[in-house]
């Protein structure tokens, strides 16, 4: 009877202290994917900042589409100054834009024409950035670890001897969570039928420019056996905890109505500096030639 | 040990007696099959793969939350709660057997369930990925598949303990029932209300093979949580041990 007692006593003590154990580790364990979130709040919450921002779009490594932009941006009065410039399969587009207390000022290098936006929705916008600035409040937080799961262990990070950390997340197709991986293929659906609605009103104001050269839809509408090949995160952390790269490299295989087999291929490079010692370009509009954008093209993007 | 195994055959025959084993094991077969069948069917209109080389990981996905759980808590009803109420359980007992080696038995016996379902899964999974799937959008890796599933039958078996302890507070098998899928969806909803609480329950371990799939998940991750999966599995099988031994059928 003793010996029994022993036994059972035994088990239940040293598995139940090994739980404990391990269930702590797991919960007081720090892994990259925290260190990640950490330094996203940080880099969130400085006062200006300069952003290098570069996309590449290929196909079959084949370059469809290519995005260089330069941005000084602050963030307490949202001031906002820099250069876009893409180019893509229907060529070239290079763009200035500012964002200052009287409205964004749109100018494409073509032209010397200053396109104004003072859209009311900016007021609106203004709100809801206060409201973001709390970006990630604790329960949305919680939320979002839970939904995130088990995948948050994959996300590894190496520091180094400076206090530096490097963050890197390779995900492969199968570990890509199914219900991602089935809105795939609906977004696809959903881009390709907003680009053929676009085409039809043909207008020649930047915007419309802009979305026209960033991307010919139809070259790339795969229709078949869409999904996720692989994602790939890496970012660099610098020793005061702000985000100093980040690159997201996502490739997508699929078919298109023809049969051939694609593989898209977007790389998305994001480096960051000058940070809380960015001052961002101010344009003077006295004296030039100034034409009002029309304001539906803001709301596009709420339908 | 002769013991032991007459228990487990046993166990197992009864389990093959019951109609629900049967109809649960036709259906975890059906599942994927008509899935993938819908898929391939709606593949004009959505663009989906219909059974894309990845098809086995995200049925497995699919069967460690909803479907596995479910066929464990009807297989546990039946185990404990049920003898106990039909009065089978006296029988057994009263038997030239241990009661260590009837607890043994029945636990073995969920064990070998579980393992079959994921055995199926696997099998039909590839399958439709063979008949219904293009090879040339990838292959299956079948050695980190083969560590997946080995993982997903280990964090179900663990979780099958805690419904086994929880079982013996119980003497009607519906009302376990009940019970046991309240607190397993609880335990699934309290992750997004409570931080660090998904790090101390087997319930938030159900999508862990998928830490197994991966190149870069460090070893001593998956030691913590391997050893944390085991000494759950063990703990919660000790514990159901204690009451179940000082039951009086």
């Amino acid at each position: 009877m003793k010996k029994k007692w022993l036994m059972t006593g035994g088990a239940v003590g040293i598995s139940g202290v090994i739980m404990l154990a391990t269930g702590l580790t797991a919960f007081a364990g720090t892994s990259g994917y925290d260190d990640y979130k950490a330094a996203l709040k940080n880099t969130q919450g400085l006062e200006s900042v300069t952003a290098q921002v570069s996309a590449v779009l290929k196909d079959n490594g084949n370059l469809l589409s290519q995005a260089q932009g330069s941005l000084k941006a602050n963030l307490q009065n949202e001031a906002v100054s820099g250069t876009v410039k893409i180019s893509g399969t229907k060529g070239t587009e290079s763009l200035s834009l500012y964002n200052q207390t009287d409205g964004a000022v749109l100018k494409s290098d073509a032209s010397d024409i200053y396109y104004v936006m003072q859209d009311k929705s900016e007021q609106k916008d203004k709100n809801s950035k206060s409201k973001d600035a709390t970006w990630i409040n604790n329960e949305a937080e919680t939320v979002i670890d839970a939904l995130v799961g088990n995948l948050q262990n994959e996300v590894t990070s190496t520091t180094a001897s400076d206090g530096s950390k490097h963050i890197s997340l390779q995900l492969e197709s199968a570990q890509i969570p199914t219900v991602v991986q089935a809105l795939v293929p609906i977004a696809f659906k959903h881009a390709s039928a907003v680009e053929e609605k676009q085409t039809e009103n043909k207008q020649t104001d930047p915007q419309e420019l802009f979305h026209q050269s960033l991307f010919d839809f139809k070259d790339l509408s795969l229709t078949e056996g869409v999904q996720i090949q692989s994602v790939s995160l890496n970012a660099d952390i610098n020793a005061a905890n702000e985000l100093e790269s980040q690159q997201l490299i996502v490739t997508i295989t699929g078919k298109d109505a023809s049969g051939t087999t694609h593989t898209l291929t977007s790389n998305l490079d994001v480096q960051l500096s000058g940070f809380n010692g960015t001052t961002p370009d101010s344009i003077d509009l006295t004296g030039k030639q100034v034409k009002p954008l029309p304001m539906h093209h803001g709301d596009r993007f709420h339908e | 040990m002769y013991n032991l195994r007459a228990g487990l055959k046993n166990e197992l025959m009864l389990m093959l007696y019951r109609r629900k084993t049967l109809f649960f094991f036709i259906l975890a077969a059906a599942i994927p099959i008509l899935l993938a069948l819908t898929f391939h069917a709606l593949q004009p209109m959505l663009g989906l793969v219909a059974a894309s080389s990845s098809y086995p990981i995200q049925m497995l996905n699919l069967y460690t939350i909803f479907i596995i759980p479910l066929f464990l808590f009807l297989t546990i009803a039946d185990l404990f709660p049920q003898e106990i109420s039909a009065r089978t359980l006296k029988i057994v007992l009263l038997r030239p057997i241990h009661r260590f080696s009837v607890y043994t038995a029945k636990i073995l016996a969920l064990g070998i369930t579980i393992a079959a379902l994921l055995l199926i899964l696997a099998i039909v999974t590839s399958a439709c990925n063979a008949f219904l799937g293009s090879q040339e959008l990838g292959t299956i890796d079948w050695l980190s598949y083969g560590k997946a599933y080995i993982a997903a039958f280990f964090s179900m078996w663990a979780l099958s303990a805690v419904f086994v302890f929880v079982a013996q507070f119980f003497r009607s098998a519906s009302g376990f029932l009940v019970f046991s899928i309240l607190l397993y969806a609880a335990a699934k909803v309290t992750p997004f209300f409570l931080k660090g609480f998904s790090s101390f329950s087997l319930a938030s371990y159900t999508d862990w093979y998928m830490l197994w799939l991966s190149h870069s998940v460090s070893a001593g991750k998956l030691i913590t949580s391997s050893l944390f999966v085991t000494s759950g599995l063990i703990l919660f099988f000790t514990l159901g041990y204690i009451l179940f031994d000082r039951k009086e059928a």
